[in-house]
């Protein structure tokens, strides 16, 4: 997420991860730092700050 | 007594040209060498942990890289790594392990891991096959690719699934910098993919 907010904050950005915890796969698509997508829709997304 | 201080050195250059081969085998994996194809894939690899945040594994690399590579390739350039732990500070900080499976192999062995830990029985292949979206065949797959690397062992004691982690440091995995099954992949727009830590 440093990344997305950061060095790559003004690009369009994929990231395909998967939960921590039940291994399901978490899809997040990224424009200028804003989320436009992501799946599952419950997925929290955190960008960083105190 | 001038030819017996040749002959002692004579004796002592012998004896030393016999340490440097061995100072060398320590450093380099005995017996295994890459292809000039597989060299590519690595160089591409070691050029990439160069960069901020970047540990992106030999599949992708190989994809990156472009051509043919089969799975024999991933398994020699991972033997390399593992058997080479001082040719990137990437590889000593976060295992070899990581560096080497595929998101799903990794998947797979975090959900094995977990279920170990809390003594639970794993999913079954099936089972796995809906959490990690794929065939059956390919969660086959994956197991013998984790076997094949050591980090997984047939059991057939371990029902519906009939395997375990290979050894307890890989049920113990987490923790600080320990990032031996997790993958984070990333896309940006009109450049090649890389893998983050």
């Amino acid at each position: 997420m440093l990344l997305v907010s950061g060095e790559l904050k003004d690009k369009a950005v994929t990231i395909d991860d998967a939960s921590q915890y039940s291994g399901e796969r978490i899809h997040l698509v990224f424009e200028n730092s804003r989320v436009k997508a992501l799946e599952p829709a419950t997925t929290r997304v955190f960008l960083g700050g105190g | 007594m001038i030819s017996q201080l040749r002959s002692i050195a004579a004796i002592m250059m012998i004896f030393a040209s016999a340490l440097v081969p061995s100072q060398l085998a320590a450093q380099t994996a005995p017996g295994v060498t890459l292809t000039d194809k597989q060299q590519k894939v690595l160089d591409y690899m070691l050029n990439d942990w160069n960069k901020p945040s970047r540990i992106t594994g030999v599949e992708l690399a190989m994809g990156d890289v472009g051509g043919q590579y089969s799975p024999d390739d991933r398994y020699a350039i991972g033997v390399f790594l593992k058997n080479n732990p001082r040719l990137h500070r990437t590889l000593r900080t976060f295992g070899w392990e990581t560096a080497i499976l595929t998101p799903n192999e990794k998947l797979i062995a975090r959900i094995v891991s977990r279920a170990e830990r809390e003594n639970q029985n794993p999913p079954t292949r099936e089972e796995f096959a809906r959490i990690v979206e794929v065939s059956g065949a390919e969660v086959t797959d994956a197991l013998e690719k984790l076997d094949r690397f050591g980090i997984m062992r047939r059991d057939p004691a371990v029902r519906g699934l009939g395997y375990r982690m290979a050894e307890d440091r890989y049920q113990d995995w987490e923790g600080a910098m320990r990032i031996t099954f997790m993958n984070h992949r990333v896309q940006v727009e009109g450049e090649k993919p890389f893998e983050v830590y």
